[in-house]
């Protein structure tokens, strides 16, 4: 067969390279690249398989030192560590680097699964397919009602004197969790139906939401925060044993696969699934969980476009690259999984260069610094990609997405703006709701 | 300092002798060197080369249709087989294709519009008894199966049968031995064709051993694909070139394979 291999394989390298880049910017995504990358191929066509490449090599890129951003560039301080990862207690403890390392190796275990299962799981995946579509209304139901439910009530060990007052104290943190989860689906149901973003932008239309829930804030929280990072150090060896490797990368792909195949469930949802239904335990399984299930997540579902028999779009990435391409044939199937391997081993080497330049900066305040340019730069490129209605969109968004850093409930809830308006419409009642809220 | 107490491999500061670092938290016994990880590494770019050696010089895997199931219901894959019955062409609704192949199981094949105009406007409709390579999409539902071809220009490979030029009486004495193959025989028509709703069945007798005859199948749609009109009254002397199909008719691709001969 006569196919272009280097070719195909070069674009996925500089797929990853493009990838890294943007990976720093919180709430820039890979994706938001993969929409413009499409524009310029629908305005100048080239072989769409180059393109389909690029957007893997971007995406593992991205899933890989997109880490380094939550390493580094997140710091909260004594108030909201107690719900944040523990990647960011690594950092405070001069670990930043071990942190980044491990992430990097949840990684690369999640690399290592999906590159030797994936050509023995079409057809279990084609029939778990057929058997799981008509189930997966309730299924996603019970991710919702589970991320609910395992939201706890934290004891800050100011315990308050009257019963009224503890019971208030025991709710705050999972009704604040409620809250978060049910305004962000009311805003997810307003904007698949009714957005303020022009017509002509709507394909970056959930940009803005996501920026505004996650990632605005994350920097907000960097302004306010009082922390100063300390002196980082790196060593020679890391601080988790062979098991904590072991268990902890295989729970996260596990997680990560899950969240990639069961649609709207993201790498965080499913990590924490997956971690609570293996016992996952301590930092440093945690955090090789995390890393795993979000390479699995992010790469797992857009190769499943790729899967001989099942060619799933799945994941952002998987939409959007189907646009374009759709692929076919065995071979391209393998070209996939070797440009997959070559990209996340480039890309697991970037992120250790990448902390150890990065360790040396992000000392003291210096995250400050970054923040505020982050926020910068985020403000403009939403005004950029969606107009003043992208902006306005967003400070509504971040209204939501500070519910959680105030209350100290998870972040994850924020994901309620998919997961309700999609579990709606696949329960039937949609377009009741829709009609009942006057968006119709 | 003791001789069991460490210095923290993080933040270089004494560890005392318990488990955890005072300082930073770092744990100091239970630890794991990057060498397993560069292992792993290598590991896992001998799967991406050999991946990437499977893309270039994997060869094409062919699917049997008698392998094909419900999982397999819009998955792209290769067959191949002998055309096996066919060719049945429409115009309306919509432009269609459609031919049989034979590779230990039959299955029918389908190929839309622009697909089926490739075939058609390059000479390359399939007859009984060619063979047939192809990319196409399965179709198994309702207890139906067929394959939709998927581009035809560049992923449909046609081989013609060889034509044995021979005599009805000896295609008619040893149909089986003959079945998807394809033949050219003389013959003088017999009577009016019988008349089915999508196709005519012609008889064809063998000049020399009018007790041998032979079924000519000519779907309706043939006479869509060319202006080419052959005199097919009774008595007219033909030249057949076509294969013989699964009812042990003979079926040609096109009205082009028939010549009248004085």
């Amino acid at each position: 067969m006569s196919v272009d291999i280097p070719l195909y394989l070069l674009s996925a390298v500089a797929g990853t390279l493009l990838g890294a880049l943007v990976s720093f910017i919180p709430g820039l995504h890979a994706y938001n690249l993969a929409g413009f990358a499409v524009l310029a191929y629908l305005v100048f066509p080239f072989d769409p398989l180059v393109m389909a490449m690029f957007m893997l090599g971007m995406v593992v890129g991205y899933a890989i030192i997109s880490n380094l951003g939550s390493v580094y560039f997140s710091t909260p301080d004594d108030g909201v560590l107690f719900t944040v990862l523990p990647s960011q207690k690594y950092l405070l403890q001069g670990r930043g680097h071990e942190a980044a390392v491990l992430l990097g190796m949840g990684a690369l275990t999640a690399l290592f699964i999906t590159a030797a299962v994936s050509p023995f799981i079409s057809q279990p995946l084609s029939m778990l397919r057929r058997l799981l579509t008509p189930h997966l209304w309730w299924v996603l139901g019970l991710v919702i009602l589970y991320m609910v439910q395992s939201e706890w009530p934290k004891d800050y060990g100011s315990r308050a004197k009257t019963r009224l007052g503890r019971l208030k104290d025991g709710w705050s943190t999972p009704m604040a969790g409620i809250i978060t989860l049910l305004l962000s689906g009311l805003l997810g149901i307003i904007l698949t139906n009714r957005s303020i973003v022009p017509i002509d932008r709507a394909f970056q239309n959930i940009m803005p939401v996501f920026v505004g829930l996650f990632a605005i804030p994350w920097l907000l929280t960097n302004l306010i925060s009082r922390v100063s990072i300390p002196k980082q150090h790196v060593t020679s060896d890391i601080c988790a044993s062979k098991v904590d490797v072991a268990r902890g990368a295989f729970t996260g792909t596990l997680g990560g696969w899950f969240a990639g195949y069961t649609p709207i469930v993201t790498a965080g949802i499913g990590s924490f699934l997956a971690g609570h239904a293996t016992t996952t335990r301590g930092d440093a399984q945690f955090t090789l969980s995390y890393g795993a299930a979000r390479f699995a997540y992010y790469v797992g579902a857009f190769l499943l476009l790729w899967l001989p028999f099942v060619h799933l779009a799945r994941g952002g990435m998987g939409w959007i690259a189907s646009v374009v391409y759709s692929p076919k044939e065995e071979w391209e199937f393998w070209l996939a999984a070797g440009a997959m391997v070559i990209a996340g081993l480039v890309a697991f080497g970037l992120l250790v260069v990448m902390s150890r330049a990065l360790m040396k900066v992000a000392q003291g305040t210096f995250y400050k610094k970054v923040s505020a340019v982050i926020l910068g730069v985020l403000l403009v490129i939403v005004y950029l990609m969606t107009s003043w209605e992208g902006l306005v969109l967003m400070v509504v968004a971040t209204g939501i997405g500070m519910i959680p850093v105030m209350f100290r409930c998870r972040r994850t809830n924020c994901m309620g703006v998919l997961l309700i308006p999609i579990f709606l419409n696949m329960l039937g009642w949609g377009p009741r709701i829709v009609e009942a809220l006057g968006l119709v | 300092m003791s001789a069991k107490e460490k210095i923290c491999p993080y933040c270089g500061k004494p560890a005392g002798e318990i488990a955890l670092c005072t300082n930073c938290g770092a744990e100091l016994y239970k630890r794991t060197t990057f060498k397993p990880t560069l292992l792993a590494a290598a590991v896992i770019l001998a799967i991406g080369v050999a991946s990437s050696y499977q893309a270039a010089f994997g060869g094409i895997s062919v699917m049997k249709v008698g392998d094909l199931t419900e999982i397999h219901n819009y998955a792209y894959m290769w067959f191949e087989g002998t055309v096996s019955d066919g060719p049945r062409y429409r115009r309306t609704p919509s432009v269609r294709l459609d031919f049989s192949i034979y590779d230990g199981d039959e299955i029918s094949v389908r190929a839309y519009s622009e697909d089926a105009g490739a075939l058609v406007g390059e000479n390359r409709i399939p007859r009984v008894g060619d063979r047939v390579k192809f990319l196409g999409r399965a179709r198994v539902e309702l207890g139906s199966k067929w394959i939709e071809v998927d581009n035809s220009q560049t992923k449909f490979e046609l081989q013609r049968g060889q034509v044995d030029e021979t005599t009805i009486r000896e295609v008619a004495g040893n149909l089986a031995t003959y079945r998807y193959k394809s033949v050219q025989v003389v013959g003088v028509v017999v009577g009016a064709p019988v008349e089915y709703t999508t196709a005519y069945l012609y008889t064809v007798k063998d000049e020399n051993y009018p007790t041998y005859t032979l079924s000519v199948y000519l779907h309706k749609g043939l006479w869509e694909l060319t202006s080419y009109r052959p005199q097919l009254s009774a008595g007219s002397r033909l030249q057949v070139l076509g294969g013989i199909n699964g009812y042990y008719e003979l079926a040609p691709s096109s009205l082009e394979d028939i010549q009248v001969i004085p």
